[in-house]
C-alpha cells in the first residue's frame, strides 16, 4: 500500500457516503466521513428506474463531493461505486453518464459477486478469529437496502453463494401496500422462499455453526438493540420481533427513537435475520458494523490482504465444478501442465498474475460441458462459466474464463464471434494467449488418462521444444498436439514441437 | 417544577439597558464615556422598539394572548415596557440635564446652550435652511410617510386669524449636530434645537402659534424583524403575511402637547395612547457619537492589547512550530487578536497549507481576514468560506465582500434559510512529513478586527486531532453535505447543545445528591430559556452551587427560598462588552472547562448553529478559571436579587474586573 490520501464515494439504495483516508506506513487514518441521505433505492426497487429529480439530487450532492477531491487534490485517487439502486435501474446508463456530465466523476457499478467478496474481506478483517469460524461451518449475511447476500462457508470452499433481492427496503416497498398489522407474514412468506432455495442448494447446512451479519442493517439494529459486544442474541431479536412486527411505523419509531424510514425497514431487518438463525438453530450472531465505504477503502486502497488468494478462487472454482461432475484428473492435469507452461515461458507470453489466474479457471472449467451433453461441451462449457457466482471473481474474469472455455476447441473460433471482434485487439490478445496455452495443456492429455506424467520445456531461437515424460506412446496426445498447437505460433510466432521421451526407456 | 418563576424576558432587557444607562453615572467611567453610555442607552431603545415591541404588537394585532413563561400576556408586557420605558426616558433626561451637563460645562464644553445661537445663525441659513420643506396640512394634503427615526417639528400657524398646520421633517442628509469653538469652549449645537430656535425663519409670513418635535419609529424591515424576534413571530407566522409593513410602534415628543395634539397624533400614525412618550428633554441622542474632543481625560484610558508573555518569548518562530507541543488561548482585547490574523497569514504564505476555512458572521470593513482568505485562494489554495448573511443591519456589506471572496476563487457557502451560523471558527490543513494535520481555531467572537477591540472573547488554537476532525465535520454540515455526525468534544446546537448542557447540570446534581460537592458557573450574555431555567432551579434545591455571570436579560429568579437560594446572578457592564461565554462543572473534582458561542437562549439552542468546546488543556482551564474568579469578584458588578438588579456601590477608586484584567493580564497568562 502506497503512502497517499484516497478517496471513497459510495452511491447506495438509501445515503451517499463519502470517506477520505490518509494512509501512512500502512496504517490508515480517517479524513473525513459523509453520509447524506438520498433515498435512490426508492425509485429504482418501486418503479424500476431512478426517475430525474433523484439524478439531479444526486449530481447535487456529488458536485459537493468532487469539491472534497480538488480540496485534497486526489482525483487521481478516487474510486465512485455505484451498488444494487443503481445496478438494477432500467436507466443506469443514462444515470452513469449524467452525474459523469454534471460532476466529471467516472462512476462505477459493482458486479454483486465483486460487492460481496469485498465485504468478505472486510468482515475477515474485522470479525475475531474469522479463518477458525470459516473453517467451523459460517454463514455470512449480508443485508443492505437493495439485497441480501449469504454466503456460506466451511473449510476452504464456499458451499453457497447468492444475491437476493430482498434487501430491507426492497422488502417493504414490495409489501408496502399491505396492511401493517399483518405485514410481517409476507416478510416471513419471503424469508421462507429464501431459505427453501438455500435448502435445495446446499445440502450442508447442518454444518454451520457460526453466523456473522454485516450490511446497513447492522447499524440500525444496533442503535435498537444496543448489544454490549458484537453479538446480537436470536432471544433479543425475538423479543424485538414479537414487538414491532405487528406495530404501526409511528409507533415504532417512537418506542425506538428512530426516523419513520428506519421504522419501515426495521420490521423485515429483523424478521430477516432472525429466520436465518432459525433456519441455522443458532442462539445469535457476531457482527461487524464496519461501513461499506470503510471496506471499499481498504480494499481499493489495497490494505486488504487475503492470503494466497488465487488460491482460495481456484478452489471455489474446483469445488464449482463438481457440481457438475468434472473429470477433475484431466483438469487438474491441464492445470498443471498449463502452469509449468506458464512459468517457463514467461519471456514469450508476458501475462499477468491475473490472466494466470483466468488462465487456470479455465483449465479447471474448459470440460464441464460434458455435463449436458458430448457434442458441442465447448459451448455447454460457456454457460456454466458463465454463471459461476464466487465472490472475489468479477465479471470481466468471468466473461474472459468463459472465452477461453468456448475457444478451447478448434470447432470455435474467435474470428467467427461477432461480438468478440468488435473488442478492443489487447482483450483479444490476452484471451488468444490465454486461449494458446490452454489448448497445449489440454491436447497433452487428449486421452483423460494422463498417459503424459509431466513435460520439459526448453526454449530455443525458433522453438519451444516440449519434452512430455509419458507412460506410453500418446498417440491421441500426439495428434491433438498437431491440431491445436496452432493457436500458439500464431499468437506468440514461435513453433512449440512435441518430443516424446517413454518413463520406461 | 410549576412553581417556579421566572423574569420576562423584554423587561429583563429594559433592566440591562438601565445599567448601561446607570454607567452614565458611574463615578469611574470618563465624562464623555458617560455621555456615550447615554447615547448606547438611547439607540439600544430604538432598536429595542423596532423588533422586540413590534413582534408583541404583531402578536396582539394578530390575537394571539397566551402568556410568556412569566405569565404575562403580550398586551400585559406592552403596557409594562410603557410604564417602564416611560421612566427610564426620565432618568435620562435626569442624567443628562442635570448630572452630565454641568459637569461638561465644567470641562468648557456645552450643548445646545442659548446663549451663543447668534453663532450658528449662518449655519442654519447656509447649510440647513436650503433643505428644509415645511409641508401644509390639509383635508387634500394628509400626513406625507415620515422614515424611522425621523426628527419631525409639528408646527401650528396662524395668519389673517385662521389657524394653519403643519409639519417640517428634518432630512437624514443633515448631520445630528454642528460643533463651534468658542470663547475656548467646545460648543455643540444639535440641528434639531438650532431648527426649533429659527423656526420663524422658516415659516416667515405665519405667526407660529404653538409647536412640538416629535420622532417616530418604526417596525424594522421583516427580515431584521425576524433574526430578533423569531421566538415572538413563529407563533403567529400565518398572519405575518397580511401584516402591515413599517407601522409606527412609537412616537416620541419632546414635551407636554394638548390632548388635541395627541388624538391627532393617535388618528395620523394609527397608534394607541400607549406608544406615545413624552421625553421631556432631546429625543435623538445620536449627535453624541460623533462628539469629539482632543482632551485625553474625557476618554478611557487607551490601551495596547498584549501578546502572552510566553508567545512573546517565543514570537519568532512560526505558529505552527509552537502549535506542535502548545495549544494558544488568550481572550480579547486584554490580548491581541492580531495574533489570529498572524497565524491565518502565515497560513495563507505556507506552501504547505493545502487548505482553508472559516466562518464568517460579521466582519468589518477593510478587513484584513478578507484581503488574506482571497490572497489564499489566487495561490491556489482551497478556501471555504461560510457566511451568515442573516447578521442584523450588516446584509449589504456581508454581500459585497461575500462577492470579492467568490471573485477570488473562494468556495463561497451561505448557511442554512432557517438556521443561523453563529459558530466561529477556522480551520487550517497543512500537509507535514506526508501527513496531513489540522489546525483549529475557535473563538466565541467574530472575526472582526475592530469590535475585537471592544468585545471580550476568548480565542483557542490548537492541533488536535479530535478537535480538527470534529471541526472539519461541522463545516461539512454548514456547507450542507450531511447532518449526520458524531460528537464528541464538540457539541453543536441544534444538535445535541442543550442536551449536553442539561446533562452536565444533571451530573452536578447527582453528585450533590450523593453527598458530594456541586459547583457550577457559567458567564454568558443572556439567559432566557425555561428547560435550563427550571434545570438550574432544580439544581439549586439539590443543594449545587451555581455562579452565573449574565451580562444581559435572565429569566432565571435567583435568591428565592426554597427554589433558587443557591444561585446567584452577576452582571458586568463596563467599557468592553462582555462577550466571552465560559463555563465550569464541578464534576466531582474532574473540573470539567468549556468555551461556547451560544447563550442559553431558545434561539442559541434551536435556531442556530453554535459551539460548546470543551477545553482540556490543564494551563487554559487554569486561565479560563481566573477569568471567571475574577468575574465573581467584581465589586462593581450588578447583581439580581429576585427581580430587581442591586446597584454596585461605587466610588473613584473601585475597580471593575475589566479594568483589572487590563492592568494584569501579562500575571494571569
Amino acid at each position: 500500500m502506497k503512502n497517499g490520501i484516497f478517496g471513497i464515494i459510495n452511491i447506495g439504495s438509501s445515503a451517499i457516503r463519502m470517506q477520505i483516508s490518509e494512509f501512512k506506513n500502512s496504517k490508515e487514518r480517517i479524513l473525513e466521513s459523509i453520509v447524506t441521505p438520498v433515498a435512490l433505492g426508492l425509485d429504482t426497487f418501486e418503479k424500476g428506474y431512478i426517475s430525474l429529480e433523484k439524478a439531479k439530487e444526486t449530481a447535487q450532492i456529488l458536485s459537493k463531493f468532487a469539491k472534497k477531491l480538488d480540496e485534497y487534490k486526489i482525483w487521481g485517487n478516487y474510486k465512485a461505486i455505484c451498488t444494487s439502486a443503481v445496478r438494477d435501474a432500467q436507466n443506469k446508463y443514462f444515470f452513469i453518464n449524467y452525474i459523469n456530465a454534471k460532476t466529471q466523476l467516472d462512476i462505477e457499478i459493482i458486479e454483486e459477486t465483486h460487492e460481496m467478496y469485498i465485504k468478505y474481506l472486510g468482515i475477515m478483517h474485522d470479525i475475531k478469529n474469522f479463518d477458525k469460524l470459516s473453517q467451523e461451518g459460517l454463514l455470512l449475511a449480508y443485508l443492505s437496502s437493495g439485497s441480501l447476500s449469504l454466503s456460506i462457508k466451511a473449510g476452504d470452499v464456499d458451499l453457497f453463494n447468492s444475491v437476493f433481492n430482498s434487501g430491507s427496503l426492497r422488502q417493504y416497498l414490495l409489501f408496502k401496500d399491505i396492511n401493517s398489522s399483518i405485514r410481517f407474514k409476507a416478510y416471513e412468506e419471503q424469508m421462507g422462499k429464501i431459505i427453501s432455495t438455500l435448502k435445495q442448494n446446499c445440502n450442508e447446512l447442518s454444518k454451520i455453526k457460526h453466523m456473522v451479519g454485516c450490511g446497513s442493517s447492522i447499524n440500525l439494529l444496533v442503535k435498537v438493540l444496543k448489544p454490549k459486544s458484537n453479538k446480537i442474541t436470536y432471544k433479543a431479536l425475538n423479543t424485538l420481533y414479537k414487538s414491532i412486527k405487528s406495530s404501526e411505523p409511528q409507533a415504532i419509531s417512537q418506542m425506538y427513537s428512530i426516523s419513520l424510514n428506519d421504522a419501515n425497514i426495521i420490521v423485515p431487518i429483523v424478521c430477516s435475520f432472525s429466520y436465518l438463525l432459525k433456519m441455522l438453530n443458532l442462539d445469535g450472531f457476531l457482527f461487524s458494523n464496519a461501513t461499506f465505504p470503510n471496506q471499499l477503502m481498504n480494499y481499493y486502497s489495497k490494505s486488504f490482504k487475503e492470503k494466497s488468494v488465487n488460491k482460495k478462487i481456484l478452489n471455489q472454482v474446483v469445488a464449482y465444478s463438481k457440481k457438475y461432475n468434472n473429470d477433475l484428473k484431466h483438469a487438474k492435469k491441464v492445470l498443471h501442465f498449463a502452469n509449468r507452461l506458464y512459468n517457463q515461458l514467461k519471456n514469450i507470453h508476458s501475462m499477468s498474475q491475473k490472466e494466470k489466474m483466468i488462465l487456470d479457471c479455465a483449465c479447471v472449467l474448459h470440460d464441464v460441458g460434458y455435463y449436458i451433453g458430448v457434442n458441442n461441451h465447448h459451448q455447454h462449457s460457456y454457460y456454466i462459466a458463465k454463471s459461476i457466482n464466487i465472490p472475489g471473481i468479477d465479471k470481466e474474469i468471468i466473461d474472459y474464463v468463459a472465452a477461453s472455455v468456448l475457444f478451447h476447441r478448434n470447432k470455435a473460433k474467435i474470428e467467427s464471434e461477432d461480438e468478440l471482434l468488435s473488442a478492443p485487439i489487447e482483450k483479444i490478445l490476452v484471451l488468444k494467449k490465454i486461449i494458446a496455452l490452454l489448448k497445449i495443456a489440454d491436447a497433452l492429455d487428449a486421452s483423460h488418462m494422463q498417459i503424459i506424467e509431466d513435460i520439459d520445456i526448453e526454449v530455443s531461437e525458433n522453438q519451444v521444444k516440449i519434452t512430455a515424460i509419458a507412460l506410453k506412446i500418446p498417440f491421441l496426445e500426439e495428434l491433438t498436439f498437431k491440431n491445436k498447437s496452432t493457436d500458439f505460433l500464431e499468437t506468440f510466432g514461435i513453433e512449440p514441437k512435441l518430443y516424446i521421451k517413454l518413463k520406461h526407456e | 417544577m410549576s412553581n417556579f418563576i421566572y423574569n420576562n424576558r423584554e423587561l429583563s432587557w429594559l433592566d440591562f439597558n438601565y445599567r448601561v444607562l446607570k454607567q452614565a453615572i458611574n463615578p469611574t467611567v470618563p465624562l464623555l464615556e458617560k455621555l456615550k453610555f447615554v447615547a448606547i442607552h438611547a439607540s439600544n431603545l430604538d432598536e429595542f422598539f423596532m423588533v422586540r415591541v413590534a413582534g408583541l404588537k404583531d402578536q396582539v394585532d394578530a390575537g394571539y394572548d397566551v402568556a410568556d413563561i412569566s405569565m404575562r400576556t403580550p398586551k400585559q408586557q406592552l403596557e409594562e415596557i410603557s410604564t417602564k420605558v416611560s421612566s427610564q426616558v426620565k432618568t435620562r433626561n435626569d442624567i443628562f440635564e442635570n448630572h452630565l451637563k454641568p459637569q461638561l460645562k465644567s470641562k468648557r464644553i456645552l450643548i445646545n446652550p442659548k446663549e451663543y445661537l447668534s453663532q450658528v445663525e449662518e449655519i442654519f441659513y447656509l447649510e440647513i435652511l436650503p433643505v428644509l420643506t415645511p409641508v401644509a396640512l390639509n383635508n387634500i394634503n394628509k400626513i406625507p410617510f415620515i422614515q424611522n427615526l425621523t426628527s419631525v417639528f409639528f408646527v401650528e400657524l396662524e395668519k389673517d386669524s385662521k389657524l394653519f398646520y403643519s409639519i417640517l421633517i428634518i432630512p437624514g442628509v443633515l448631520p445630528k449636530s454642528f460643533k463651534i469653538k468658542y470663547k475656548k469652549q467646545s460648543v455643540y449645537y444639535t440641528t434639531n434645537y438650532i431648527v426649533e430656535k429659527f423656526l420663524n425663519k422658516v415659516y416667515t409670513n405665519y405667526n407660529i402659534k404653538r409647536y412640538f418635535l416629535f420622532r417616530l419609529t418604526r417596525n424594522a424591515d421583516l427580515p431584521i424583524h425576524q433574526e430578533l424576534s423569531e421566538d415572538l413571530l413563529e407563533a403567529i407566522e400565518h398572519y405575518l403575511d397580511m401584516r402591515k409593513k413599517s407601522n409606527v410602534v412609537r412616537l416620541e415628543i419632546d414635551r407636554e402637547v394638548d390632548k388635541y395634539f395627541i388624538d391627532k397624533m393617535i388618528e395620523y400614525f394609527d397608534i394607541e395612547q400607549n406608544d406615545i412618550y413624552i421625553t421631556n428633554g432631546l429625543i435623538d441622542f445620536s449627535f453624541i457619537f460623533n462628539m469629539q474632543e482632543t482632551k485625553k481625560s474625557l476618554y478611557y484610558e487607551s490601551f495596547k492589547p498584549a501578546v502572552p508573555l510566553w508567545l512573546q518569548k517565543i514570537e519568532k518562530r512560526s505558529f505552527f512550530e509552537v502549535l506542535k507541543s502548545n495549544d494558544i488561548f488568550f481572550i480579547r482585547p486584554y490580548h491581541d487578536f492580531k495574533l489570529i490574523i498572524k497565524f491565518l497569514e502565515e497560513a495563507v504564505l505556507d506552501k504547505n497549507v493545502l487548505s482553508l476555512k472559516i466562518t464568517l458572521y460579521r466582519t468589518n470593513d477593510d478587513s484584513k481576514i478578507i484581503e488574506l482568505l482571497e490572497k489564499a485562494a489566487k495561490n491556489g489554495k482551497h478556501v471555504s468560506v461560510v457566511i451568515e448573511l442573516k447578521a442584523r443591519f450588516d446584509e449589504e456589506k456581508n454581500v459585497e465582500w461575500a462577492k470579492r471572496l467568490e471573485n477570488a476563487g473562494c468556495i463561497v457557502t451561505y448557511g442554512f434559510l432557517d438556521l443561523k451560523i453563529h459558530a466561529k471558527c477556522m480551520l487550517v490543513v497543512r500537509k507535514e512529513a506526508n501527513k496531513l494535520v489540522r489546525y483549529t481555531h475557535i473563538s466565541t467572537g467574530n472575526y472582526n478586527e475592530k469590535t475585537a477591540l471592544v468585545y471580550t472573547d476568548i480565542d483557542y488554537l490548537t492541533k488536535d486531532e479530535l478537535t480538527g476532525q470534529e471541526i472539519i465535520n461541522l463545516f461539512n454540515y454548514m456547507m450542507g453535505y450531511s447532518d449526520i455526525f458524531e460528537w464528541q468534544r464538540i457539541k453543536i446546537s441544534p444538535k445535541n447543545l442543550r442536551d449536553s448542557i442539561i446533562n452536565l447540570i444533571d451530573n452536578e446534581i447527582k453528585n450533590t445528591k450523593k453527598g458530594k460537592k456541586g459547583r457550577i458557573i457559567a458567564k454568558l450574555n443572556s439567559l432566557y430559556d425555561k428547560q435550563i431555567s427550571d434545570k438550574l432551579y432544580e439544581a439549586s434545591l439539590a443543594g449545587v452551587k451555581i455562579d452565573l455571570i449574565v451580562r444581559g436579560l435572565c429569566s432565571l429568579v435567583p435568591k428565592v427560598k426554597n427554589m433558587s437560594e443557591n444561585i446567584t446572578v452577576k452582571s458586568i457592564i463596563g467599557r468592553f462588552l462582555e462577550h466571552a461565554r465560559i463555563l465550569y462543572f464541578y464534576d466531582n473534582g474532574n473540573e470539567r472547562m468549556f468555551i461556547s458561542t451560544a447563550d442559553w437562549m431558545v434561539r442559541n439552542f434551536d435556531k442556530r448553529i453554535e459551539i460548546l468546546y470543551e477545553i482540556h488543556n490543564f494551563k487554559a482551564k487554569k486561565f479560563l478559571k481566573s477569568i471567571l474568579n475574577i468575574n465573581l469578584s467584581d465589586k462593581t458588578a450588578w447583581e439580581l436579587v429576585k427581580y430587581t438588579y442591586k446597584k454596585p456601590h461605587l466610588d473613584n477608586t473601585s475597580i471593575g474586573s475589566q479594568e483589572l484584567l487590563l492592568k494584569s493580564i501579562q500575571k494571569i497568562l
